[in-house]
């Protein structure tokens, strides 16, 4: 019955999966986005792949940047624009429901300050991100930046066994909380570099393996 | 040998973690040599779906493309309802994959359980690619290949055979049963029984599934419940239990028929309406009973082809789509989401099971009244053909 009553508490996401997210990442969540939120300046054209629920975009806007959110889940927009609402930021949001391979079809090339992801590559396998940032690349203006915070598999043999046993022991109630699991993105600093961008900052939170990549444009 | 017996380990580690997502990476496969004008047949990509139907296409000496989309690592009928199997899903994948350079044509086998949750316009829109329904078992592959890549009506329908029962109830008993385990750390003693007592119920519920009663007023779960109860007492009388640890397992063969007999919550194929209704009227009925407006009904057809339980038929007389056999429907609700007119009503209004979420603006329309609609249920009963791969009303 307890599976059950978790099953039927996050499906009925999005509403949920904020507190969902928060859970799952230590409460941490919050202050990414605070750390992603204090670069961007006003005016600032900002491209938001896998926006979610909107928390970032909202935090960006309110410096006075303009956002696109692109997700490819209706229920997760239709979330993202009533938080705009909420704080009377609609008109700096756009939304497009569309997949992250296709972001180029919807843009000019070198329109973005910034393109930022939270927690939302994690599920592409690097072919599918070797795509995405090759196309990132082109949309971005000239030294345009990229700032990508996710769970990243550490680097060493040691550090990463021991992350293994413990994703292997927090895997159940992960599942029970968000009902699948979040796997790690594997060699993303070699991806962006590949892709025509230099790796410029990297923080990395304690107690969990979310870090956070500042990547610059190379012109 | 080693090969064979990875095999089966592997099939069963994987027989009982069914209710666990196992993703494999999102890829393009070769199968054998294909060429330029070779069929490209899509997949979710959960681990064991993957697996077994790799070694149906190299049994078969199929040589083709194997897409592999993201299906975040769960089986491809709960990934589209849950909107985790969509058109972008697949679209990332023909991008990634480059697939307009690898072949000439324009044709992707998909699995008919993706329709719940895959709008086939957005992706011929987006990349030129026309989806095309295959047989909804793995196993009638190399038989819809033979056959000219036509199906016939068998290959379209869900069967529930002994294994598509047995499969996802005994995952689902170890799913429920993990979560026991956690309660029962203060009484390991129980822990053996429980687990029999679990596995066996499933198996005599879900197993025997066709030659139980039909459940109607509780007919199933009072006859099931009375055999389990006498072949426990016998234990008991043969144990010589005391009256006090009689109870105690009857107890917990209950509350394990209980879960079973709900079938564990609606989380395998079979149970098609929600606990609540169940508690209420004592039988399996759909929340969901299709009914189609003439009107709205563009004869595409489209629904046809994605019904697994042969719910629907095209008139022959006005060339449209009515419901022929709504009894039968399991709420997969493919039909409304391929539908591109809305013509499809919930004759029975009201509430649905609420476990489809890929399908924008279904409550809407399903609350919408189906009462000027009354003529139509005239269908239901209806003498069919079988013509290709769907029903006729001649």
């Amino acid at each position: 019955m307890l599976l059950y009553a978790w099953m039927l508490f996050v499906e009925t996401a999005p509403e949920r999966y904020d507190l969902g997210m928060k859970i799952m990442t230590l409460g941490r969540i919050d202050r990414i986005k605070k750390i992603i939120a204090d670069r961007i300046k006003p005016g600032d054209k900002i491209l938001d792949i896998g926006c979610g629920t909107g928390t970032l975009a909202v935090r960006c806007m309110k410096k006075g940047a303009y956002v696109t959110g692109i997700d490819s889940s209706e229920f997760m927009l239709e979330q993202a624009m009533k938080n705009a609402k909420a704080s009377g930021l609609e008109e700096k949001l756009t939304v497009i429901k569309d997949s992250a391979t296709q972001i180029d079809k919807h843009f000019e090339n070198e329109t973005f300050n910034y393109v930022i992801a939270t927690c939302s590559l994690g599920e592409f396998p690097k072919s599918y991100l070797e795509y995405i940032f090759k196309r990132v690349n082109k949309l971005l203006k000239k030294n345009g930046k990229i700032i990508i915070a996710d769970e990243m598999q550490p680097e060493g043999k040691w550090r990463r066994l021991f992350y293994n046993i413990i994703m292997g022991i927090l895997w159940i109630p992960q599942f029970l909380i968000v009902r699948r699991v979040a796997y790690p993105i594997k060699g993303l600093p070699e991806i962006i570099e590949n892709s025509g961008a230099t790796i410029t900052e990297r923080i990395k939170l304690s107690l969990t393996k979310i870090q956070i990549l500042f990547a610059e444009k190379v012109n | 040998m080693i090969k064979k017996i990875k095999k089966i380990l592997e099939y069963c580690f994987h027989l009982l973690t069914r209710h666990y997502d196992f993703p494999t990476e999102c890829r393009m496969e070769r199968i054998g040599n294909p060429e330029q004008d070779s069929p490209i047949f899509l997949s979710g990509n959960y681990v064991y779906t993957v697996n077994w139907l790799k070694s149906v296409l190299i049994k078969a000496n199929i040589d083709c493309y194997l897409l592999i989309a993201d299906a975040s690592g769960s089986n491809v009928w709960c990934a589209a309802g849950m909107n985790e199997f969509t058109e972008h899903d697949i679209i990332d994948a023909i991008n990634v994959a480059e697939l307009s350079k690898l072949v000439n044509h324009k044709k992707i086998i998909a699995p008919p359980f993706a329709a719940p949750g895959v709008d086939k316009k957005a992706i011929k829109r987006e990349t030129g690619f026309r989806i095309i329904w295959g047989p909804a078992h793995l196993r009638d592959i190399p038989k819809y290949v033979k056959n000219g890549y036509q199906r016939n009506y068998e290959m379209c329908i869900v069967n529930n055979d002994f294994r598509d029962r047995i499969e996802p109830a005994m995952s689902c008993a170890v799913a429920y049963l993990l979560t026991i385990f956690v309660l029962l750390i203060f009484f390991p003693d129980l822990i053996l029984g429980v687990t029999i007592i679990f596995f066996g119920v499933n198996f005599f519920f879900h197993g025997l599934f066709p030659f139980l009663p039909k459940e109607k007023s509780y007919h199933r779960t009072i006859f099931g419940t009375a055999i389990l109860t006498i072949i426990l007492s016998s234990i008991a009388l043969y144990r010589k239990w005391s009256l006090s640890e009689f109870f105690i397992w009857e107890g917990i063969l209950l509350s394990s028929i209980l879960l079973a007999i709900t079938d564990m919550c609606g989380s395998t194929n079979i149970y098609k309406t929600t606990i609540i209704h169940w508690l209420k009227n004592g039988n399996y009925e759909s929340l969901f009973n299709p009914i189609i407006d003439p009107k709205a009904c563009n004869g595409c057809g489209e629904c046809l082809k994605v019904c697994p339980k042969g719910v629907l038929a095209k008139s022959a007389l006005t060339k449209k789509t009515v419901a022929v056999n709504p009894k039968d429907c399991m709420e997969c609700l493919a039909c409304v989401k391929q539908c591109p007119t809305k013509a499809i009503y919930n004759k029975k209004g009201g509430k649905l099971k609420n476990d489809v979420k890929s399908i924008p603006g279904l409550h809407e329309q399903m609350a919408r009244d189906a009462g000027f609609l009354i003529n139509e249920e005239s269908w239901v009963g209806a003498q069919t053909e079988i013509k290709g791969e769907i029903k006729i009303v001649p």
